[in-house]
């Protein structure tokens, strides 16, 4: 005990001004300074005379190192329950983030109800997955790892099996203090997800005022996609991918379908609410070109299949066979750069 | 365990403390927010309030298609949703939360976002529903028309209803729509125009219907309470910081108070300390000279216990005084043993060149101020040099020394031991406090100068006590061991704490009754002191003579103080005593008195029985065979012969009389007292029956008898030696007629004794004349019958009794030693006759003698040499002579006797072993001896014609004796049958009276001349 009675007197003062000292400092002390997010730049949008706007060439700077070892993740099979599936398994980086099939495939063959959506440009999108359930990039991942059809692993069963590797507690360490978590692969994943994003596509050379960068033929594409009325729905940075909209405005698509699988319930899946039925994000169009086949369906084999259903059910009409191919031309000026060579 | 008790000041502390935190947890519980964290927390209310205007911004902006995409409206909700989370789970938050108002407008505004983000959802796809169609609206009117170009109708009515529709849009609802589309509806059509027509009547619809949706919605987005919301939760938030910050301020003053209430405690307690401080310095400077002088005195006190020198005692009393007197120089100077001069002691702080020149300074003239002072024995002051002083204080005052000041050092008795000087070197006299300084000092120095002269005579005492060979104890007054020194230590072997405390008298060996304590006590309690000798037990066990010396030492009071008892260890003295007394009255071997003490005993009791008017015998005995046990089972066996003996004979007699042993075999027995003489027969029967019964030594049954000489007092003799040398006669007679019986002296044994004595005269006086003759009797060689050897024989001419036999006076001889001389002349005779016949007669003549065991005995090495360098002298060889023992010699392998032996015959000189057969022949001793010839008894040969017993033992004695190369001689041939029968069985030589007696000289060379072979 400090204070015993032993103590000359004048130490037990010291020890009461140190004290008092201390309690003062302590209370006194400046506080940390804590930093205010700014608030988002819309007045760049203001000017634009296009609905659509080119991916900034001047994107912030990610952490190098979670990129990294988010790419390591992304390729990882033991991201699924029997080491099979990796997230590049669908989202094939080198076939502009999508498997090509018509449904995913899960671990043990399984087969999806749904098509794998492109990997690239993701950030962009307002919300994430064909029905748009997950607010964020990293809410998105839950998803593919925990369900049975997907990747049918757990968190616990992730981290238990990253824990054993050489190299992924030391690397985790190095930049979270809190090593290997859930949330921590998430955050490495979703950084990672961030880098892919394809600028400098044709189109958005246009865009930026270069007239020759698209052909005459994809430039009347462009303004029949204007005029058709495709662009009040694919709008925006990423042509798209910031609404949800019904599918078949004009026409029934699911009328025909027969048997309607959880995944045609669209919105109204996770909302529950009778007019969000059907409803779907409306997919970037950044890139279509090189993702099909198309729809979440993936019932559109081809990008003028897609064009001529999209006239069919969302404007009631049969798109002359020229305007769908002059539109398909407009759409393949999406396809933009991922690391500095086309997509 | 005690429950801890907590004093006031501890509580009083622990109360201060638990303030102080309660202070601080309640302090940071009411500071909601700091500063910066306001300005966040503002900063993204405000935040939330612009993006909420940019949202409404957009929607109406989109709507008015002044925007043509949703990234913005995107990007500002997602911002919205951002700060709402960062506002309820982010660092905000805990700023935020503890607020009912805060948490429920929190709530609200989440419900309020959320709706209005569903709205925005709404708007965005119902717009786009909207714009699609009225993008395409006017585009399907015109295909439609072109699908029917003539009809006119069908194109003003599709116009019609596009201008309705766009106006409805606008704004103007005075179209009416769905008029317009019933009229298209109702006109016939071709399939193809019917088509194009219905989904232009869709897209109308659409553009109506989404319009007014939209509207609707752009108003509720735009009209949801979120900057309501926004704004109170600021206010809100604004009066909880304001309340916090009000409640903080609070606690902060409350701290600063206790703070400032501690400092001003601490003020107060470092001021009352000051105050006390100051206080206690007063005290403590006080304090501190008493405690210097305690402890100068403690440490001198301290010093005095350790042997260390007075100067170095003193020392630290001068530097005690000067440390406490600044400027004070103090010196003490000590008065010699005699009491005569002052020299210094101590003084470490004067001059060295002073304390260089002081010397011993005599007192009675009172040179100087410290002189008188030691002299008159009281303090004298000179404040400035006043007395002249000695060289010293000249030299003093050459240093600048002026002020003196000398104080006697008194001992307890008031003699003088010294004087202590003070000088300054300022004019000064001593004030009270100086005076009671140099009292003390001077006080303290007297205590260690006679505490050291009182240690160095008791160093000494202890010198003496620790280092004396005597053993000392001091015990208390009730006898209690106090201390004992080394040397007690050493005697007793008890250890230090063994002793301690004990009454000596436990160590008591329990040889002293009672009474010699109790007397030994009267003494010291009556003289004081006491001497003697007390047996005492050590702690081995082991009793042990003391001589102790026992002195009472009085208190004052004149009662018993002390005892201190000096003893020295006389054990090994006592046990030589007594060892030197027993061996000189006692025989070692029987534990009977020796001769030295039968004398004395003897004497005593002729006193007695004189004055007892009574009788006394004295009986000397004898053990016949002793001799013969001793030789054949050896020294040991005898020695236990001897002591049952002696047990059977002490048996035999009475307590009071005395059986003592002489020497050898010898035993008397002095029967004192003594009314009948009658007794004296019975016992001495009784001993001889005792002694006569076997004996049992090693297994074996030893016989031996007794010879006993009685002797009577004062019939006999009167004188001891009489009686002594006739119970030595009368034993001889016992002996001589054939032993086992006893004999009384009677006067003719006095006769017998007195013809004995005469006789030795005689043979002194014999060997002075020539009185003795040669006689030699010639050895015969059987195998040519020459004489070839003669023996030897000695005569003495008495010229009063004429010619005496050597079995007359031989014994006698050999008794009183005078054989060796006999023998010596014998040998020379005989050489010189050896000599002459060697020259005259035969060259290989030899001529025996014989030599008794007592001249082997007998330190005969002289005589030997003598006969040695005699045959030298006279160039004889040793072949010459012959010795002639007897086989007792051989028997009594003494190895002087052999050595002697083996001398003659490395000198050439041969052995005959005289009358073989009568003793022990024992043939081994003839080899071992390197015997030359056997001489055949003449017993043997007495009767050797008709006793075929005595011839075949020749026969076997002589075949025996070639084996061993021996020769043999036969003595006694007394007829010519007896010669021829011993030729005839192998003979070697024969002697005897049938070739001739001994003749003297003359007659013996006339018939070794006419021998004829």
């Amino acid at each position: 005990m400090i204070f015993t009675l032993a103590q000359p007197l004048w130490i037990k003062i010291l020890v009461g001004a140190l004290l008092i000292t201390g309690i003062y400092a302590w209370a006194f002390w400046p506080e940390i300074e804590h930093p205010v997010f700014p608030p988002p730049d819309l007045s760049v949008f203001a000017g634009s005379v296009e609905p659509i706007l080119p991916i900034p060439a001047d994107l912030p700077d990610l952490d190098a190192k979670k990129v990294a070892l988010g790419f390591s993740l992304f390729s990882d099979k033991r991201m699924s329950h029997d080491d099979t599936i990796a997230c590049s398994s669908c989202h094939q980086l080198n076939q502009a983030g999508v498997d090509h099939r018509r449904f995913f495939s899960g671990i043990k063959g399984q087969i999806g109800d749904i098509n794998t959506p492109t990997i690239f440009n993701s950030r962009f999108n307002f919300r994430q997955f064909w029905n748009g359930r997950a607010p964020t990039l990293e809410d998105q991942i839950d998803s593919p790892v925990s369900s049975p059809g997907k990747m049918g692993s757990s968190w616990e069963e992730v981290i238990g099996k990253l824990r054993l590797d050489e190299t992924y507690p030391t690397l985790f360490l190095k930049i979270y203090e809190d090593g290997i978590t859930a949330k921590n692969i998430k955050d490495a994943l979703a950084t990672f997800e961030r880098s892919l994003v394809t600028p400098n596509s044709r189109f958005d050379q246009f865009l930026r005022g270069n007239s020759h960068a698209i052909t005459a033929d994809e430039l009347n594409g462009y303004k029949l996609f204007k005029s058709y009325g495709c662009i009040s729905c694919h709008q925006g940075m990423n042509v798209g991918g910031n609404m949800f909209e019904k599918l078949g405005i004009m026409n029934d698509y699911f009328n025909t379908k027969g048997q309607l699988s959880e995944a045609d319930m669209g919105r109204y899946s996770y909302t529950k609410v009778t007019e969000n039925l059907h409803e779907f994000k409306v997919p970037s169009l950044r890139n279509v070109a090189r993702t099909a086949p198309y729809f979440h369906d993936g019932s559109a084999a081809t990008l003028s299949a897609a064009v001529i259903i999209m006239g069919k059910y969302q404007l009631g009409l049969d798109l002359p066979a020229d305007d769908v191919t002059k539109i398909a031309a407009f759409l393949n000026t999406l396809t933009g750069e991922y690391n500095g060579s086309p997509l | 365990m005690k429950p801890r008790e907590w004093t006031s000041t501890q509580v009083v502390i622990g109360l201060v403390v638990a303030i102080i935190l309660a202070l601080l947890y309640y302090y940071y519980q009411s500071m909601m927010t700091g500063p910066t964290l306001r300005k966040r927390v503002v900063y993204n209310f405000s935040a939330i309030e612009n993006m909420e205007l940019q949202i409404d911004a957009q929607v109406v902006k989109l709507r008015s298609r002044l925007q043509n995409n949703y990234d913005p409206l995107v990007i500002a909700s997602k911002d919205v949703r951002l700060r709402l989370e960062e506002l309820k789970n982010g660092e905000s938050a805990i700023y935020l939360h503890g607020d009912e108002r805060i948490d429920e407008l929190l709530r609200e505004l989440e419900l309020a976002v959320e709706r209005k983000e569903n709205l925005i959802e709404d708007f965005k796809s119902h717009n786009s529903v909207l714009k699609n169609s009225l993008f395409y609206l006017p585009r399907t009117v015109e295909q439609t028309i072109q699908l029917a170009p003539a009809d006119k109708e069908l194109k003003e009515n599709l116009h019609d209803l596009l201008r309705s529709v766009l106006m409805v849009h606008m704004g103007d609802n005075s179209y009416d729509v769905k008029e317009q589309i019933a009229r298209l509806s109702r006109a016939a059509h071709t399939p193809a125009v019917r088509g194009s027509l219905e989904r232009t009547i869709k897209h109308a619809n659409y553009v109506t219907q989404y319009g007014r949706e939209v509207d609707m919605l752009v108003t509720q987005i735009t009209g949801q309470d979120t900057h309501r919301l926004v704004g109170e939760l600021a206010a809100a938030y604004e009066q909880a910081f304001d309340k916090s910050i009000k409640i903080a301020n609070f606690y902060r003053f409350s701290i600063s108070l206790v703070a400032l209430w501690l400092l001003a405690y601490a003020t107060y307690s470092f001021l009352r300390l000051r105050e006390s401080s100051e206080k206690l310095n007063e005290a403590y400077v006080e304090r501190s000279q008493a405690e210097a002088r305690e402890r100068t005195r403690n440490h001198v006190l301290e010093l005095l216990a350790r042997n260390i020198s007075l100067p170095e005692i003193l020392d630290p009393i001068v530097r005690g005084i000067e440390a406490q007197n600044l400027g004070m120089i103090c010196s003490i100077m000590l008065l010699d043993e005699e009491g005569q001069n002052l020299q210094l002691c101590v003084g470490p702080s004067l001059p060295e060149v002073y304390r260089a020149a002081t010397y011993a300074i005599p007192v009675a003239e009172q040179r100087c101020l410290c002189c008188s002072a030691v002299f008159r024995g009281e303090r004298i002051v000179s404040e400035s040099g006043g007395l002249p002083c000695a060289p010293n204080c000249a030299l003093a005052m050459q240093d600048g020394i002026t002020a003196c000041w000398a104080e006697p050092i008194k001992s307890a008795s008031a003699k003088a031991l010294g004087v202590l000087v003070v000088y300054y070197r300022e004019g000064r006299k001593p004030n009270e406090g100086d005076a009671s300084v140099i009292e003390n000092a001077a006080n303290l120095a007297s205590i260690a100068i006679e505490r050291k002269q009182l240690d160095e005579n008791l160093q000494l005492a202890a010198l003496v006590y620790q280092n004396s060979s005597e053993g000392m104890v001091i015990t208390d007054s009730r006898n209690r061991i106090l201390a004992v020194n080394s040397a007690y230590i050493q005697i007793t072997g008890y250890t230090l704490d063994e002793v301690i405390g004990k009454d000596p008298k436990i160590f008591a060996s329990g040889r002293h009754d009672s009474a010699f304590f109790v007397a030994m006590w009267r003494e010291l309690k009556t003289a004081g002191k006491w001497q003697g000798e007390i047996w005492d037990k050590r702690k081995s066990g082991e009793d042990y003579a003391k001589w102790v010396t026992i002195n009472t030492i009085l208190n004052i009071e004149g009662t018993v103080h002390r005892y201190l008892a000096l003893f020295s260890d006389i054990t090994e003295r006592k046990k030589s005593d007594e060892l030197i007394w027993s061996q000189a009255n006692y025989d070692i071997l029987t534990g009977l008195p020796n001769r030295r003490m039968f004398q004395d005993r003897l004497e005593q009791e002729i006193k007695r029985t004189h004055r007892a008017q009574l009788q006394l015998a004295l009986l000397l005995i004898d053990l016949d065979q002793f001799k013969e046990v001793n030789d054949t089972l050896g020294h040991a066996a005898g020695d236990t012969l001897l002591q049952a003996a002696a047990g059977r004979v002490s048996a035999c007699v009475r307590d009071t009389d005395t059986v003592a042993r002489l020497g050898g075999d010898e035993f008397t027995v002095i029967l004192s007292q003594l009314n009948d003489v009658r007794q004296v027969e019975s016992i001495s029967k009784n001993i001889l029956m005792q002694l006569a019964k076997p004996f049992h030594i090693e297994g074996e049954a030893v016989y031996v008898s007794a010879s006993i000489g009685i002797t009577i007092y004062p019939g006999d003799a009167r004188e001891m030696e009489h009686l002594i040398k006739n119970a030595d006669q009368a034993m001889y007679v016992s002996k001589n007629q054939g032993r086992n019986r006893s004999s009384y002296f009677t006067p003719l044994l006095q006769e017998i004794a007195q013809n004995k004595l005469r006789m030795i005269s005689d043979l002194r006086n014999a060997l002075d004349g020539t009185q003795f003759l040669l006689y030699y009797q010639p050895i015969v060689d059987l195998t040519n019958g020459e004489i070839t050897k003669a023996e030897a024989l000695v005569r003495w001419l008495q010229p009063q009794r004429g010619l005496i036999e050597p079995m007359e006076f031989i014994s006698l001889a050999e008794e009183t030693g005078l054989i060796n001389e006999i023998g010596n002349w014998v040998f020379r005779e005989a050489a010189r006759q050896v000599k002459y016949l060697r020259t005259t007669y035969s060259e290989e003549f030899q001529i025996s003698v014989n030599k008794s065991p007592v001249q082997f005995r007998d330190s005969g090495r002289q005589y030997n040499a003598g006969w040695l360098s005699y045959l030298e002298e006279l160039e004889l060889p040793g072949r010459s002579m012959v010795i002639e023992v007897t086989e007792g010699l051989l028997l009594n392998a003494e190895s002087n006797i052999t050595d002697k032996l083996l001398k003659y015959r490395d000198a050439g000189i041969q052995v005959a072993i005289d009358d073989f057969g009568t003793g022990y022949s024992s043939l081994a001793y003839l080899k071992k001896f390197d015997i030359d010839y056997l001489k055949i008894d003449q017993v043997f040969v007495h009767n050797l014609e008709n006793d075929p017993d005595n011839l075949a033992l020749c026969e076997a004695i002589i075949v025996m004796a070639h084996k061993l190369e021996l020769k043999v001689i036969a003595e006694g041939v007394e007829s010519i049958a007896q010669r021829d029968l011993l030729a005839a069985v192998g003979c070697d030589y024969a002697q005897g009276f049938f070739f001739s007696r001994p003749l003297p000289a003359d007659e013996f060379k006339k018939l070794l001349h006419s021998w004829k072979v």
